[in-house]
């Protein structure tokens, strides 16, 4: 279960941290605002990246997602955006 | 007929059968309502159309650009479950529809429809010998079939071109082929996804455009080439999406494993159709009659 804190910047890093162990690079070193296509990514991580980010995000995702939303910060931006009324809508405890 | 494989030879009925024989309930709880399952069309001026008029309109354009329209007689080599033959007869005038398939649950299901003026043969391409010519000829989704994974280049071509030579002398004048195919883009064959090749379509090999064009040299001119992968994309998406919203039905139908196993199938086609790996051609054939200009 996501945890209703995770921030935008959570995704984004768990997103460089999967496509810096695809190419074999720090996730440091992957750049939040670089295309997708720019990676080189094959359809096979594609589809992997998007299928782990719906089971940790309990979000169901489109798995051409990756090609609305070019970039991490794009990507980050939008699955935040969806998590969001979930989160804000938790009851508030008394 | 040559050297190469007569069991599989312009198409295996077992790799068929693999796939589509999995369950008329399964197909129906994710294709739409016509049980069309083959890429839709959306043309520009209407980008939002749900998948069913996405469909119908696809099976509109592949009626017209053949010269089906009003038809005595037509042939739909791969047919399905029929939704083509279907509108020919009850939409567009045609007053017989043959359809050839080489699976065996299609065959029955269209059986069981009663269509007026539709007939099916479970039967291939290669096995198929018309009791009079057709006006028009429709492959929607059979063309990947026809060749098998271990052939070369030239033998894929010797099979299409015999594939061409059938349908150049079935058609009557001023009759059409129109030919929907999955094709390569990017992709090199020997990248093509195993999971695919083994799991979902077996004994199946994409055609490259070049083979297309080289097969049909001499028999058809092209009169008209689309490349509409993006459509394809989206209704990979589609039917993702329908399967989603009920997958419950699903696995209670065909069990997790198949229902996991078409899940992984449609989202990485629909990459492989977003990235370009892969194509979807609409080509519009006009056999070559003319003595002016002999084939050679």
């Amino acid at each position: 279960m996501m945890d209703i804190s995770v921030s935008q910047s959570a995704i984004a890093e768990w997103m460089q941290a999967y496509i810096g162990d695809f190419l074999n690079v720090d996730a440091q070193q992957v750049d939040v605002q670089t295309d997708f296509e720019r990676f080189g990514l094959d359809s096979a991580i594609v589809v992997s990246l998007v299928s782990e980010l719906e089971e940790w995000l309990e979000l169901e995702l489109s798995p051409s997602l990756l090609f609305e939303y070019p970039t991490i910060d794009a990507m980050s931006q939008h699955l935040y955006g969806r998590k969001l009324p979930v989160s804000s809508a938790q009851p508030v405890q008394p | 007929m040559s050297e190469l494989s007569a069991q599989t030879w312009g198409g295996s009925a077992e790799g068929i059968r693999h796939h589509y024989d999995v369950s008329h309930a399964f197909y129906s709880l994710w294709l739409d309502e016509s049980m069309t399952y083959s890429c839709a069309l959306w043309e520009a001026d209407a980008p939002d159309l749900p998948l069913s008029l996405a469909q119908q309109q696809k099976l509109d354009f592949f009626i017209r650009a053949a010269g089906a329209v009003g038809a005595a007689c037509t042939l739909d080599i791969g047919c399905g479950w029929g939704s083509l033959l279907g509108r020919m007869t009850g939409v567009y005038g045609v007053r017989r529809a043959v359809g050839l398939t080489l699976s065996e649950a299609q065959a029955s299901y269209l059986r069981s429809l009663g269509l007026t003026g539709v007939e099916v043969r479970t039967e291939s391409w290669t096995a198929h010998t018309p009791t009079a010519a057709y006006d028009a000829i429709v492959s929607i989704g059979a063309f990947e079939h026809f060749a098998q994974p271990d052939q070369s280049s030239p033998e894929k071509i010797r099979v299409y071109r015999a594939f061409f030579e059938r349908c150049h002398r079935w058609l009557s004048a001023p009759g059409r082929l129109s030919l929907q195919t999955i094709a390569y883009g990017t992709l090199r064959p020997e990248e093509a996804n195993r999971f695919i090749q083994s799991e979902i379509f077996p004994d199946s090999e994409l055609p490259r455009l070049e083979e297309i064009v080289a097969a049909s040299d001499g028999l058809f001119e092209l009169a008209l080439l689309r490349n509409d992968r993006l459509d394809y994309a989206r209704t990979c998406e589609a039917w993702l999406s329908r399967l989603r919203s009920r997958r419950e039905e699903a696995v209670t139908l065909v069990g997790e494993p198949v229902v996991e196993r078409y899940e992984r199938y449609l989202k990485l086609s629909a990459v492989g159709f977003r990235m370009g790996k892969i194509g979807l051609l609409r080509l519009v054939l006009r056999p070559i009659r003319s003595h002016w200009s002999r084939p050679s």
